[in-house]
């Protein structure tokens, strides 16, 4: 009897709660499921994506990007250049701070002060000085000629002088004050975050009133909170679910490439390959390297080993970046030329190789490299896998001492392929900072010369002529054999209105609804 | 008695002195921070600059002695991400985490005891036979697959309870609660129950084997003979001795189940000290993981602690010398 009686009692209160209590949202209200929570809601502590796209609510900077890449008017209204390195900006007048202070010219250049002695100070390291020439007027020098400065800019998230002053780095972390259009409310760590609108904000209020970002790191339970109706929105959707959603009426899939390259480091400029063992380096000839790019299926790859969730990649950048270079082609798949190649080279019978690749960092990274193992082994290339867990991977192969082919991931997130091309390609330990994870040891006097001219503009004209270059004779030489970019995939309630953003960041002011 | 307990100290500060050192070599070989906190196109400069700054650039043995010296003084250091005390991080989390082994904990109890006791006491009857073969399956499923299941069929298909997260909470003495809240409470049913399976399982096992062979024994025929009703024959007289494996297996399970509580708050999202392990793991935020090893083995070693000296209350047979 009491065993019973127990049993009801707890049924009946289970059936209570599960019934009663249920909220509502308003029509303007949002809840953001995120892969992951932001480190710090201060700007100027970690260069971090999911960090730096919650503090793009509450902060501005003098410039944005559009969802496109390209560079808009923001705090800065316009902008000059009087010299090759010296800019003047002109600012907004009457934007206020939620704390109601005034932001002028000073904010600014102590922003970038802030930012010198942090691990981001490579956000300002291309500026020499900064100089506030009245409050709604300001100088910026460049160390050199600089054609990219505004993509820096765009990066610099400016902080209210006075407040930062005032309460030090704890407080502004947990309580920040920026210009933006949202307004921090709550922040429990990895639970939410929770911000509304700021009404008074100089570039119109969102129309978005209250947003809250919940982090879910699981990317079943993700799916699963948006499913159930808990949440609107969810980003990194996993490819498993996909189907999933892309079934239901009620739910709109968002795909999209991403701006992530997925490619090969060849060992090709060194006499000796640590992984062949062989007498000489048989990647030093440009054949056996063009062999392998034929012998390599990147559409099967994509079709079967992606699940169709992935782009085939023609060059290093997407067509809407700089140093793009119309009219390249990739090489499409072809067993026998390779094989030809191969034999001409003196390899008829190819040679073993070991390819090192990650196994948690890139979607179905370890996959994709079975899958080039088993087509290379088809043109007599035999492939040994190394595969590691991305923490001890970066390490393996960052000297490039113990690597002969390498897969890996870059995600061009500065709009152009320079970046790219001074860390990777640049000839290794020949200028400083440059060349620093050249996995492949590739060392092409032109290259590098065309790599260091495009730094060396305030012409993004000229930057984007001197980049194409630089990808032309890196692809004649296939320093690196470009496989496919990512997809990325967003998921929302079909109610919400959103436009799909090149680097995949996830803006409440940029949403709407329309029920 | 005391001269026992000062024995059981030292044995304690022995197996966590052993503890940190499995922890901390352990965890030297888990891959190099600092590249994890680089991009990946620093220069070598700002390489070793960071190595230095975290202290990595010092032989190991010279980093342990470091660590142990510290953590002496009450310090596990700061985590590599945040900047922080690691152990403030961990405790500002910890609420979270033991309101749900807390009500894991009670649930396991609340449902395995009786039916374990009635399952004992009645091992032939078709509905003991049925509470084997659930307690058969709360063992043998995997635990992150319930909470997905769980996930599915109350959050997505019924949509009845919560998928994910902690709901409204409610200041309590300066933590932050969520069972004192409808939503909350509402919020922490999945998580506990996906927590308290297998432990339930294994509860009610151990309560049924203890309760049968005590059935058995001539003092329960007595009482029975002498007229003592069946409720009181079954949770006074039998269930008290029945018990006494239950509680040594039972401090292991609480330990068991702050263990476990990783997978649940990574799956539940609850935001716990066991998730932060997890994205600590992600980061190569070692301090954070350190610290947090450190204190589940303490929460280990004080349970089982406490657990011996239960035994002695429960069961005067039992001599603590």
């Amino acid at each position: 009897m009491y065993k019973k009686g127990l049993i009801i009692v707890v049924i009946t209160l289970l059936l209570t709660i599960a019934v009663g209590s249920y909220v509502f949202a308003q029509d303007d209200e949002l809840v953001v499921g995120l892969a992951n929570d932001a480190l710090y809601l201060d700007p100027h502590q970690q260069n971090e994506t999911t960090t730096n796209m919650l503090c793009k609510h509450i902060y501005d900077s003098l410039v944005n990007h559009t969802a496109d890449m390209e560079i808009v008017p923001s705090l800065a209204k316009s902008w000059e250049r009087n010299s090759d390195t010296e800019w003047v900006f002109y600012l907004e007048e009457g934007v206020k701070f939620h704390n109601g202070n005034e932001f002028t010219a000073s904010d600014f250049k102590y922003s970038v002060d802030r930012i010198r002695d942090t691990i981001i100070a490579s956000h300002v390291a291309n500026i020499e000085e900064v100089t506030v020439v009245d409050d709604y007027t300001l100088k910026i020098e460049t160390v050199k000629p600089y054609a990219v400065l505004l993509r820096d800019l765009q990066k610099i998230m400016i902080v209210d002088e006075d407040y930062a002053e005032k309460v030090g780095d704890e407080k502004l972390n947990m309580e920040p004050v920026g210009t933006g259009p949202y307004e921090l409310v709550e922040w429990i760590k990895s639970d939410h975050i929770t911000m509304v609108s700021n009404e008074d904000y100089w570039n119109g209020a969102p129309e978005i009133k209250k947003v809250t970002f919940r982090p879910i790191t699981n990317n079943a339970t993700r799916t699963a909170a948006l499913l159930s109706g808990d949440v609107d929105f969810i980003n990194d959707v996993s490819v498993r679910d996909a189907e999933r959603i892309a079934s239901n009426d009620d739910l709109t899939l968002i795909e999209k490439p991403s701006l992530r390259l997925i490619y090969l480091h060849v060992d090709g400029w060194r006499e000796k390959s640590p992984t062949i063992d062989l007498e000489s380096n048989p990647m030093q000839d440009l054949r056996v390297r063009q062999a392998i790019y034929y012998g390599i299926n990147v559409d099967e790859i994509v079709e079967f080993t992606m699940n169709g969730h992935a782009y085939p990649a023609d060059q290093y950048v997407p067509s809407t970046l700089l140093g793009y270079v119309d009219g390249i082609e990739r090489y499409h798949h072809d067993p026998e030329k390779a094989k030809e190649l191969l034999a001409e080279a003196g390899y008829p019978d190819g040679f073993t190789v070991t390819l090192d690749a990650p196994n948690d960092r890139y979607v179905n990274d370890a996959e994709v490299a079975q899958a080039i193992a088993s087509q290379l082994s088809k043109i007599g290339i035999n492939v040994e896998l190394n595969l590691m867990p991305k923490s001890v991977f970066f390490d393996y192969v960052r000297p490039g001492d113990k690597s002969s082919l390498v897969m890996s991931g870059w995600s061009a997130t500065t709009g152009d392929s320079g970046r790219m091309y001074e860390v990777f390609l640049v000839t290794r330990d020949k200028y400083e900072g440059l060349g620093g994870s050249n996995r492949g040891h590739y060392t092409n006097d032109d290259f590098d010369q065309a790599v260091i001219a495009s730094n060396n503009t305030a012409s993004l004209k000229e930057r984007d002529q001197h980049l194409q270059e630089a990808t032309q004779i890196a692809f004649d030489d296939l320093a690196l054999i470009p496989l496919y970019y990512q997809e990325d995939l967003l998921a929302k309630k079909s109610f919400v209105e959103f436009t799909p953003r090149v680097d995949n960041s996830v803006f409440a002011f940029e949403m709407s609804i329309n029920k | 008695m005391f001269k026992y307990v000062t024995k059981r100290v030292y044995q304690m500060i022995l197996v966590l002195f052993v503890v940190s050192i499995i922890v901390f070599f352990v965890m030297s070989f888990t891959g190099d921070p600092v590249l994890m906190m680089v991009t990946p196109d620093a220069t070598q400069a700002q390489i070793d600059r960071a190595r230095m700054e975290l202290g990595l650039d010092k032989p190991l043995i010279t980093q342990y002695f470091i660590f142990v010296k510290n953590i002496l003084r009450g310090d596990f250091g700061k985590s590599y991400v945040f900047k922080q005390s690691a152990i403030k991080l961990i405790i500002e989390r910890m609420p979270a985490t033991l309101e749900l082994v807390f009500v894991s904990v009670l649930l396991s109890i609340i449902v395995a005891i009786p039916l374990g006791v009635f399952a004992g006491a009645f091992p032939n009857k078709k509905s003991s036979k049925t509470i084997m073969l659930g307690s058969l399956l709360g063992i043998s499923l995997p635990n992150f697959w319930v909470g997905m299941m769980l996930i599915f069929v109350f959050a997505v298909h019924f949509r009845v309870m919560p998928s994910s997260g902690r709901g409204e909470v409610v200041n309590f003495l300066g933590m932050r609660i969520s069972i004192f809240t409808a939503d909350g409470f509402k919020h922490i049913i999945l998580p506990a129950v996906m927590l308290s399976i297998q432990s339930l399982a294994i509860l009610l096992r151990l309560t049924r084997a203890g309760m049968m062979e005590v059935m058995k024994q001539d003092y329960i025929k007595f009482a029975r003979s002498k007229g003592v009703l069946q409720n009181s024959l079954l949770f006074q007289h039998a269930l008290k001795n029945a018990l006494i494996p239950v509680i040594t297996v039972f401090g292991i399970q609480i330990g068991k189940i702050i263990a476990f509580a990783t997978v649940t708050e990574t799956i539940f999202s609850w935001p716990g000290m066991g998730k932060l392990l997890i994205d600590s793991i992600n980061r190569s935020d070692r301090p954070v993981m350190v610290a947090y090893l450190m204190i589940v083995a303490f929460i280990f070693v004080l349970l089982n602690f406490i657990v011996d000296i239960v035994y002695t209350s429960i069961d005067p047979r039992i001599d603590l010398r």
